[in-house]
């Protein structure tokens, strides 16, 4: 049961927490030796600038001042979605390049952990309701996917359907990239298709890490819920089996089930990233990779930022469901 | 008491203590996945010694042809440089293990300490304490990683760090937990009384109580740190001129061997993640089971 | 038109575990009329919770019905365990429903208590507004406020929510209500009230119900029959006045001996001894061993079941 209070101290716990991490995206860079002002200059401009470009640049990095004075500064352009200009990318900000690249994450992320959850539950709950073979082998397939790294799996995949298998002069699946080149954007079926042709790898990579563990989970609470009292009235009074399954069984299973989705998401992010790389899938996680290699320092802490507030976001929305969905729980 | 007794004491219940530990490899050896577990990581720990005397070539040597598929020169066939991927696995395999177990150990280390010390003392100490791991735990692990990783110099002992410090709150929480339940049991009430200080009640009645779960633990963190490291590898952080499982996937990455079909490249250092991780999930899962009391059936 | 409502002839279920097979239920024999409450009386672990659960036919492996069959009179016999699946589910609640131990579980946490009671009655072809109508009834009957039908099981007390049980036993108007211990958990005052309730139950509506309990005094408040159970065999039956002033086999006798009473002191002695363990063959009668009457042929023989005057069986080779 939601009360106003759960909310409150939630949204407080949020805030705190993004502050935090804002903080830490505030000294990291400054512990590095260098100007980063001068760094862009030179790798943009090639040694040739003027001394109040150097100072514009210095403002807009919030160089300027005292250490106290470009936190405060630093804290008052985050509120306003000012990240900062990108060292790489420079003119444009880290905010219009985030904005860019962050969609196509959020839907790889959104549908690998909607589809996983959702495979997940139904194997596990018929694995749990039916024991015995289904049972073992579910076990030890869970064991062997979740052993998986994310992105050796992703270029194996990539390896193998986009690159090696090669069916009537087709390659199966494309190796990279979003949508195709040849592809207008926008909302017409051709686009659509190619989006999905080419999320398809990424997604069953992340999707096959992914689903056992819910399946796991959701089968070992299938197992508990069914040897419960409740179980055994719900047979004596003669409810059929669909009934049960749904409404005794399934209802409580879920459960744990929920909470866990939670976790799920701080570990499917990392996955994301990985996968991202190995396609070339234009989303946040390419975009820290590139931003890696050429040390581009406000690009790194804007995707760290906006990562972190995006999971925060995520978790707070799984709560809120959890608690819906379970009337026992009085939040704290 | 008398130092006679102590001594008497403590011969006792060490070799109580070996003789239960005898008891429970003798145990742990007769299940068959912690056999099995131990089998695979074994097998792994000796590839990595192998590795360090027996390699073939110097992991750097370029005296072959580039992208070479296995032959009997180059068992596992050669990368972008013409070196030889078997020599590389051999010897990656060492450095990606080490880094795994230092992790464990590391996170281990403070992990223990911060959870027993919440949990015997209790009160201001205790609510710090799970504040600063409360906060740890919230951040998202794989971009602080990233953020950590860039930012500081790239070397192996960075990412040996970074990863440990994301990895002990968690260890702690469940210490903690445990270091709680454990308090309250007859005998640590009856040392108390005995006039025992914290720390000795600690280590003599606590820790021993905790070695399963930090053991257990204590694996699936160095698996974690293995593929956690190899991730880190993969997106360039960490010291890229060391010859690991992850340096060895950045640089087919890098260099393109999807291109060049390079199977023989792109296989050897997932198996061996993999191989360490379902070894280390046999061996915690038999642990696990074998240190749980012996449970009642239900009527 | 005959009387009987339900017969138990018999009955033997046993549990096959790892290594060895409990005999729960040995050979038991009753007879349930209607508008009839029968007492079912016997200390833990002698076989009366596996038996209430069989007339239901709940009972899945490891626990198997190895002989015996149960008949529900209604218009005709019903042969329980050789009804179809279907059948079966119909026969459930429908005609004979229960109010199990431990109802502190025995609701569905996540749903609300409507939902609950109303589900049985949707399943067995009640139309959505009758059955929406009787939930009030229902639970007005079981004396509670029909208001709490919007709440959650962990939101009501022990005892509301043992009433809630008693509600929906009767969502189906069963013939037949088996209350296996229904009253253990609660305190005493509690206790009195639901008791009360089932009698009312009984009186109103005209259900027959099986009171299953250890405790002795219980049923002397509230049985018309009383069946005397004891490792998994019935001992002893009567009706309720003469089980008591005329109790005949030495369990029974012990029994009534170890309850206390207000009126007259009373030495209060218990039964020296352990209750066997059903998982052993036994030979000769299984009281033997703690009988303070017992002699030879009682280790030996198992005793028949004898009749002594109204309606009143004992097994006890005393009597033979």
């Amino acid at each position: 049961m939601i009360t106003l209070r759960y909310i409150v101290r939630r949204v407080a716990y949020m805030l705190l927490t993004i502050y935090i991490a804002a903080t830490l995206d505030f000294l990291l860079p400054r512990m590095v030796p260098g100007n980063p002002a001068l760094i862009i200059l030179i790798t943009k401009y090639a040694g040739e600038f003027n001394p109040n470009q150097l100072k514009i640049i210095e403002g807009e990095l919030n160089l300027r001042g005292t250490l106290w004075q470009q936190y405060v500064g630093y804290l008052g352009s985050i509120i306003h979605g000012n990240l900062g200009p990108s060292y790489y990318y420079y003119p444009e900000s880290v905010t219009q390049i985030i904005i860019t690249r962050l969609p196509w994450t959020l839907f790889l992320l959104g549908t690998a952990m909607i589809i996983s959850v959702v495979i997940g539950v139904i194997i596990g709950s018929y694995s749990g309701w039916k024991r015995g073979y289904s049972d073992s082998f579910l076990q030890a397939f869970s064991i062997g996917l979740t052993s998986l790294p994310y992105f050796w799996l992703a270029l194996i995949f990539q390896l193998v359907f986009a690159v090696m298998l090669v069916i009537n002069g087709q390659h199966l699946f494309p190796v990279a990239q979003a949508y195709s080149i040849n592809v207008h954007q926008g909302f017409n079926l051709r686009f659509i298709e190619s989006v999905l042709h080419h999320a398809a790898l990424p997604l069953i990579t992340l999707i096959i890490t992914t689903f056992p563990g819910f399946a796991l989970l959701m089968r070992n609470t299938v197992v508990t819920v069914l040897d419960e009292d409740y179980l055994v009235l719900a047979k004596a009074k003669g409810l059929s089996i669909n009934t049960i399954r749904k409404r005794y069984v399934n209802k409580n299973a879920m459960l744990p089930v929920s909470t866990s989705i939670a976790l799920a998401f701080a570990s499917i992010v990392g996955g994301a990233f990985l996968v991202e790389e190995v396609f070339s899938y234009p989303g946040i996680g390419y975009t820290l990779f590139t931003a890696v290699t050429v040390s581009d320092y406000p690009l790194i802490e804007g995707i760290f930022l906006v990562i972190t507030l995006t999971v925060i976001l995520a978790n707070f929305a799984v709560d809120l469901i959890y608690a819906y969905l379970d009337p026992r729980v009085v939040l704290k | 008491m008398t130092s006679r007794d102590e001594d008497i004491n403590s011969i006792l219940k060490s070799s109580s203590q070996i003789n239960r530990f005898k008891d429970f490899l003798k145990r742990l050896i007769h299940h068959r996945k912690g056999l099995a577990g131990i089998i695979i990581i074994a097998s792994l720990v000796l590839i990595a010694i192998i590795g360090i005397f027996f390699a073939p070539y110097n992991p750097f040597s370029t005296n072959a042809a580039a992208f070479q598929p296995p032959s009997k020169s180059h068992i596992l066939g050669t990368d972008y440089l013409g070196e030889d991927v078997l020599s590389w696995f051999l010897i990656g395999t060492g450095t990606s293990l080490m880094v795994g177990f230092s992790i464990a150990v590391l996170s281990a280390i403070i992990g223990v300490l911060v959870g027993v010390i919440a949990g015997y003392f209790g009160g201001q100490v205790d609510n710090v304490l799970m504040r600063v791991v409360d906060i740890l735990l919230v951040i998202p692990g794989f971009p602080l990683l990233v953020i950590l990783s860039a930012f500081l110099p790239p070397t192996l002992e960075t990412t040996i760090f970074v990863l440990s410090i994301l990895s002990w709150p968690f260890l702690s929480r469940v210490i903690r937990a445990q270091t709680l339940s454990l308090k309250q049991r007859q005998y640590i009430l009856a040392s108390k009384l005995s006039g025992l200080s914290g720390f000795k009640i600690i280590s003599r009645d606590i820790i021993p109580n905790l070695i399963p779960i930090i053991f257990i633990n204590a694996i699936f963190l160095a698996v974690g740190g293995v593929v956690a490291q190899a991730g880190l590898a993969f997106f360039g952080l960490g010291d890229l001129r060391s010859v690991n499982w992850g340096t060895m996937l950045y640089w087919f990455e890098a260099e393109d061997g999807i291109v060049f079909n390079a199977w023989w490249w792109l296989l050897p250092p997932g198996l061996g993640i993999v191989a360490f991780g379902i070894g280390a999930n046999f061996l915690g899962n038999a642990v696990y089971e074998l240190s749980q009391p012996l449970r009642s059936g239900k009527q | 038109m005959s009387n009987t409502l339900l017969e138990v002839k018999n009955l033997k279920i046993e549990y096959r575990m790892k290594d060895r097979i409990v005999r729960a239920v040995r050979d038991v024999n009753l007879k349930i009329n209607k508008r009839e409450i029968v007492g079912i009386v016997g200390e833990s672990g002698c076989g009366k919770t596996t038996l209430a659960m069989s007339f239901l036919k709940l009972i899945d492996p490891p626990g198997y019905i190895t002989d015996g069959k149960i008949i529900f009179h209604n218009e005709g016999e019903i042969d329980v365990f050789n009804l179809k699946p279907s059948q079966l589910r119909k026969y459930r609640w429908k005609d004979v429903s229960m109010i199990f131990q431990g109802s502190m579980n025995a609701l569905n946490p996540v749903t609300k208590i409507e939902e609950q009671v109303m589900d049985v009655m949707l399943e067995h072809d009640y139309d959505y507004e009758t059955a929406n109508r009787r939930v009030d009834e229902l639970l007005r009957l079981a004396g509670l406020n029909p208001n709490i039908r919007k709440q959650f099981p962990h939101e009501l007390s022990g005892g509301m929510k043992q009433r809630v049980n008693i509600a929906l036993s009767m969502a189906c108007d069963a013939k037949l209500v088996i209350a296996d211990e229904a009253t253990t958990a609660l305190d005493v005052v509690v206790q009195r009230q639901i008791m009360a309730r089932l009698l009312r139950l009984r009186d109103e509506r005209g259900i027959s119900l099986v009171f299953i309990t250890h405790d002795i005094s219980l049923i002397a408040n509230i049985a018309d029959m009383v069946y005397v159970m004891y490792a998994g065999k019935i001992v002893e039956s009567a009706p309720v006045k003469e089980l008591f002033s005329n109790p005949k086999h030495p369990y029974t006798i012990a029994l009534l001996n170890s309850v206390p009473t207000i009126s007259k002191e009373k030495k209060i002695k218990g039964i020296p001894g352990m209750p066997p363990d059903l998982a052993k063959e036994m030979k000769g009668c299984p009281f033997a061993d703690r009988c303070n009457r017992v002699f030879d042929k009682c280790k030996e023989e198992e005793p028949p079941e004898i009749g002594i005057g109204s309606n009143h069986n004992v097994s006890c080779h005393l009597y033979g």
